[in-house]
């Protein structure tokens, strides 16, 4: 019978101890933080702890600690800071602030972010954001910015200028005519005139068709499957087998990420239609030194959409509105947003500084620069193609079958309006 | 035994309460929330809204959802046949007395113990990559120039370069479960049909066939909880994209809804849950069947 107590209160003992286990942890982080240097902040980041960009965002954490005296913690989520960051907030998770790409970061959480303009410091942020980044921003948020951007992209061709100057093309192409003169002289000096991967086909089509219609009417044609209804929709589909018909794409084209876009690198191809993290991406690859040139997708006869309209985009740090230390976590992420901090971000991942007062591009991105300043209207990603999830497979695969020559511009719109 | 039943709610309690809220609790949380309208999977329930079967139908009506059940089909049937019969003729021949059992058991099995991020990549960069890989090299070798130009990553190759590679890593699991089976069966059988005059094909079909049965059964349960939750194979497949209509399955699909893609913001928790609950359905029906289907217990040895 004793035995019998003593295990009953053993399993007793267990069972709390288990419980014990549980509340302990939370109430000793809180601990830690109140004991270490007065202040701590938690800070959620979408980067893993050994790329480029978190090794300057841990520079800043530490230099913005010997100055404030403020501890950061660092939680480095990589990319599935999509699938977690949502269901930490709802659930209380202690954290001052997080980033994501930013449309997703104000669109999916604003109704757990501060709103910025409440916090000393904002206008004057705002003066160094990138105008067309900052509307774009806002537009989400209802006037307000709930985000602060950094690490820009902008979209455009990204070519080799040694193949532009061995096949004798002086001018970059700004109409749809020109580019194909462009696309037959390169191929003409024995290059592929353009490449591209699969998972970005979409852009093609995307920026051709937007190129027509503008942004808006895409994204209505998207919505209402209007495929057939729109001529433009064909007009542009026809656009592209043209391209094919002539032998503009690379017979590998298009390929499996990243092999399209490193022909480039490997010399035998000439243009790529992405994002500015591409002549990076490239080097990086396949370890030739390109230099790159940059024209933005032309426009075409009869369009709306010329030089002045592309995707841009950043990501974006959020600031969590239950946190008490909002100013502190605004300070730190204008301090990487903004300054010397943005300036080495861009320089070591050869990406577009935010800070509109760093006007010193990196080398393999520079020829974007004065096509930036211009830049009025912002396209979302794919120009909005890949904004439904449940019909984005289905426009790539058709797009895919276009470049690779595998179906006409009518059956490509068929097939459009068909599965929608 | 008074004594003994505090003993079992001793120490039941504890393993109860975990399943409770740790399972049941998600449960029947998902089973609801598979019938309103929910943005975020962790949205609080004030902020739903009843739909009713609402859910159901939209994902019944979204093409890229069927698709994804067609692909999830394909690869149950056609890699399950595949598979099972590889595995089996594996089973058979490793377990005749073959040299070196333990060696090639242990090759076959090889592929279960790397993780599926790494053997996948290891498929797409050294086997299918249409520049370096393994069947371009080897065609170009051979100067067949068509068949070295097969773009196994895009377009129609696509969902068979994804089978190809899933089921080569499959077969190794389910040979061990039917060698382990076959080993069961008593070898004096096997010697006495051979003195009747049985060769070994007969024997095969009329004793190891038989006492398998069970195994078959095991086999058919691992094999559809598997391709019911394929996952991670068919987002390499995709990647960097969200999904693609060659490989999408249901569960990827369901990842997309609840959690939203590069390009779009879109949540639907709701149409996720109910996702969810038509796999357990799914599941649930092919246990039932299996279970009329093949009957282990009418033969005892």
């Amino acid at each position: 019978m004793k035995k019998k107590i003593v295990s009953v209160l053993l399993t007793t003992a267990m069972v709390a101890t288990l419980a014990a286990g549980c509340g302990s942890s939370d109430s000793g982080s809180s601990d830690s933080g109140s004991s270490d240097s007065g202040k701590e902040m938690t800070y959620w980041s979408m980067w893993n702890s050994t790329e480029p960009q978190a090794k300057v965002i841990q520079e800043a954490a530490d230099a913005y600690e010997e100055e404030t005296g403020i501890h950061i913690n660092i939680e480095w989520k990589g990319r599935d800071m999509k699938t977690l960051i949502g269901t930490a907030l709802e659930a209380g998770e202690d954290i001052d602030l997080f980033d994501d790409d930013y449309m997703r970061t104000i669109r999916n959480t604003q109704e757990y972010l501060t709103d910025l303009s409440t916090l000393e410091g904002e206008e004057e942020f705002e003066s160094h954001v990138m105008p067309v980044i900052l509307d774009k921003a806002k537009s989400w948020g209802d006037g307000k910015l709930y985000a602060v951007p950094y690490q820009v992209y902008t979209t455009g061709v990204w070519y080799d200028k040694a193949m532009f100057e061995e096949a004798g093309v002086t001018d970059v192409p700004t109409t749809w005519d020109e580019f194909l003169d462009v696309c037959q002289k390169v191929k003409d000096a024995g290059y592929n005139p353009i490449t591209c991967n699969s998972d970005s086909a979409t852009l093609i089509y995307g920026f051709q068709l937007a190129r027509y219609i503008g942004q808006d009417a895409v994204l209505e044609c998207f919505n209402n499957g209007a495929w057939t209804t729109v001529p433009e929709a064909k007009k542009a589909a026809e656009d592209i087998a043209t391209l094919v018909e002539k032998g503009f794409f690379s017979p590998n084209a298009p390929a499996q990420y990243p092999d399209g876009q490193n022909e480039i690198g490997f010399g035998e191809s000439c243009m790529v239609l992405n994002a500015s993290w591409i002549p990076n991406e490239i080097v990086q690859n396949t370890g030739t030194e390109v230099d790159f040139g940059f024209f933005p997708w032309p426009s075409v006869e009869g369009g709306v959409d010329g030089a002045e309209a592309s995707m841009v985009g950043a990501q974006g740090f959020g600031i969590v509105k239950e946190s008490d230390m909002q100013q502190e976590a605004f300070d730190f992420a204008t301090m990487i947003a903004t300054g010397d901090y943005d300036l080495e971000m861009a320089s070591s991942v050869n990406s577009i500084p935010a800070d509109t007062e760093n006007t010193e591009w990196p080398d393999a991105i520079s020829a974007a620069e004065p096509y930036f300043k211009e830049m009025t209207k912002a396209y979302d990603w794919a120009v909005g193609l890949e904004s439904n999830a449940d019909f984005t497979p289905v426009i790539t695969e058709n797009v895919v079958k276009l470049i690779q020559g595998n179906t006409t511009p009518d059956d490509f719109v068929q097939a459009l309006a068909d599965a929608q | 035994m008074k004594q003994n039943k505090k003993m079992i709610v001793c120490f039941l309690t504890p393993a109860l309460l975990f399943f409770i809220i740790m399972f049941l609790y998600p449960i029947i949380r998902t089973v609801i929330m598979s019938f309103f309208n929910v943005e975020g999977v962790s949205d609080p329930m004030s902020e739903w809204t009843f739909n009713g079967l609402g859910n159901y139908e939209k994902l019944l009506g979204t093409k890229l959802f069927q698709t994804s059940m067609v692909n999830m089909i394909k690869i149950y049937v056609i890699g399950g046949i595949a598979v099972m019969v590889i595995a089996l003729l594996f089973a058979v021949i490793l377990t005749s007395g073959v040299r070196a059992k333990a060696f090639w058991r242990a090759v076959i099995y090889v592929p279960n113990i790397i993780n599926a991020v790494a053997i996948s990549t290891m498929w797409i960069q050294y086997v299918f990559n249409k520049r370096f890989g393994l069947l371009h090299s080897f065609f170009e070798a051979l100067g067949l120039e068509e068949l070295a130009k097969i773009d196994y990553m895009n377009g129609s190759w696509k969902f068979w370069s994804l089978l190809i590679a899933f089921c080569f890593g499959s077969v190794g699991y389910f040979m061990l479960i039917f060698i382990s089976g076959i080993e069961r069966i008593p070898a004096d059988y096997y010697e006495a049909a051979t003195i009747d005059g049985a060769n070994k094909l007969k024997q095969f079909g009329f004793i190891t066939m038989p006492l398998i049965k069970g195994v078959f059964k095991t086999c058919m349960t691992f094999w559809t909880i598997s391709i019911v939750g394929f996952f991670v194979w068919s987002q390499m497949w995709a990647s960097p994209m969200p999904s693609d209509n060659a490989t999408i399955t249901p569960v990827v699909y369901m990842y997309n809804a609840v959690f939203g893609t590069t390009g779009s913001t879109a949540r639907d928790a709701g149409v996720g849950a109910a996702v969810g609950i038509l796999m357990a359905l799914i599941v649930l029906v092919v246990f039932g069947l299996v279970n009329v289907l093949v009957k282990d217990d009418d033969l005892e040895f």
